[in-house]
């Protein structure tokens, strides 16, 4: 009688091995790389990926390069960006911002965006769209844009090409290229993160 | 009863087995995974990024040539002097922001092709000579064109080979290939015919709205690739020929098309342009057709060199 409660409980113990032995096989599972989580290595793959075409894409249709020259000489700041000089709630509002909140801020992924521009001395540089600081599992993709004195500026009412503006000193980067018609090659860089 | 004890050892024992059967399981698997992630991930010593900086270059610089042949300089040594003032402005500023990555990004060696640039530039013109003449030449023995592009409205003439504007590559042997704008129940429409057809194939790539902004070169109308349009079709590669406009009094608007006088025997009838500075049309202005430069990308682990040609706008 003893010896049959002592079976079935040895029996008992086997199945709990079991079934903890398969538990701890399942949890062990969460530390693959395939699993879901914002530290994914493949989310960034794929979010390096995404902004590079992004930028491809935009400097392939000119957008990019209207985001660049979407500057008011007026108010010396990119048109509707406030006080701080930049966008905070996305993309700027144009066809390169409609592209970047398309791909990213719809899909509750933050990103910034940078511009570096070439000047006697160190490189200048000048922030476009900020959302915040980004996460350790951030991700960056740049891309060169070459401006030439013949491009207009693309702000609303503005009228003024790069060598124009240039002139009376109201456009953010100056022109590096005497004697021809380039003006100046701006990198615009983005880096990108899941909120 | 000794073999009922051996029983629930036997069980005890296999249930710990399985469990660590499969826990080393999960562990090779996440293992295989883990392995599989980072080798398809490539080995990226930044060979794209190589590919991406000429691919800059070659953009960047096409642009500049471009835009200096637009600005109408009045001598060859002036376009060639700021394209290249150009140039190393551009190679300055690329490689500072290059430089700030820890990569050494260059642009050496350049060398230039001169061109002539014709061009109309009044939309409401017809595309006869400087004299009127409907039927001329604009350059002989071309072995290079690139950037081909009229912008024709108001044709008049609904047959093509008969009574319809042209333009025409003729070769010296004789082959001839044409595009024609024609007028067919008011609509502008465009035929082509290519050197081993016996007559124009009517209609390709319609409709078509006004202004009509063909691309020769590229093969695209209104912006629209057009299958049937390919750039002296038949023209055996490395002929020279000869580019006519027939019957420039049946359509009006602008030209432009940029070729290559560095190639022994091309010339440009003169006679039949206006100079740059008498800025009425039609013209010619002294440009650059080609560039070559090569392309140096060097970090830690990678070093990449390439010789490239920039001519924008060339048949592919």
């Amino acid at each position: 009688m003893d010896r049959g409660q002592a079976h079935t409980l040895e029996a008992f113990t086997a199945a709990l091995l079991l079934v903890s032995g398969v538990v701890f096989a399942l949890q062990a599972t969460a530390v693959t790389p395939l699993s879901a989580s914002t530290s994914n290595q493949h989310i960034e793959n794929q979010q390096r990926l995404v902004a590079n075409d992004v930028l491809g894409a935009t400097a392939e249709n000119g957008s990019l390069r209207e985001a660049v020259l979407f500057w008011s000489p007026s108010t010396n700041r990119f048109p509707g960006a406030g006080e701080r000089g930049y966008y905070t709630n996305g993309g700027p509002p144009n066809e390169f911002g409609e592209t970047l909140n398309r791909t990213f801020r719809e899909r509750r992924i933050a990103f910034n965006v940078h511009l570096t521009y070439q000047r006697p001395g160190t490189p200048g540089r000048k922030t476009m769209v900020y959302m915040g600081s980004p996460t350790d599992n951030a991700v960056t993709a740049t891309r060169l844009v070459p401006l030439y004195n013949d491009s207009e500026l693309t702000a609303p009412g503005a009228t003024q090409t790069l060598g124009g503006a240039d002139a009376n000193g109201s456009f953010y980067a100056p022109d590096v290229a005497d004697g021809s018609t380039l003006f100046n090659v701006v990198e615009v860089e983005i880096v990108v993160w899941r909120m | 009863m000794a073999d009922v004890r051996d029983r629930a050892q036997l069980i005890l024992i296999t249930g710990l087995i399985l469990a660590v059967s499969f826990v080393v399981l999960t562990l090779l698997l996440n293992t295989v995974i883990y392995t599989e992630n980072l080798a398809s991930r490539g080995v990226d010593t930044g060979g794209s990024e190589a590919i991406e900086y000429q691919t800059v270059v070659v953009h960047g610089l096409g642009e500049l040539v471009d835009g200096e042949n637009d600005a109408e300089h009045q001598s060859q040594s002036e376009v060639r002097e700021r394209v290249e003032n150009g140039t190393s402005g551009f190679n300055e500023t690329v490689t500072a922001s290059y430089l700030e990555r820890g990569v050494v990004a260059d642009v050496s060696n350049l060398s230039l092709d001169d061109g002539r640039l014709l061009r109309q530039t009044d939309p409401s013109r017809a595309f006869t000579n400087r004299t009127g003449t409907a039927n001329w030449t604009l350059a002989t023995g071309v072995e290079d064109t690139r950037s081909f592009v009229v912008t024709v409205s108001n044709p008049s003439g609904s047959t093509p080979g008969t009574d319809a504007f042209n333009v025409s590559l003729v070769s010296l042997g004789g082959d001839r290939w044409s595009v024609y704008v024609y007028e067919d129940g008011g609509a502008l429409e465009l035929a082509v015919q290519n050197v081993s057809d016996g007559s124009p194939t009517l209609d390709v790539c319609g409709p078509i709205s006004e202004p009509a902004r063909i691309d020769l070169t590229r093969g695209t109308v209104n912006g629209e690739p057009c299958g049937a349009l390919v750039f002296g079709n038949g023209i055996s590669p490395g002929a020279v020929y000869d580019i006519e406009f027939r019957r420039g009094d049946h359509i009006q608007g602008t030209y432009n098309l940029t070729v290559n006088t560095a190639t022994a025997g091309t010339s440009v009838e003169s006679q039949n342009f206006e100079t740059v500075a008498s800025g009425t049309s039609p013209y010619e202005v002294p440009a650059i057709y080609s560039a070559h430069v090569d392309v140096h990308y060097v970090t830690a682990d990678l070093r990449y060199r390439a010789e490239v040609r920039i001519a924008r706008g060339e048949p592919p």
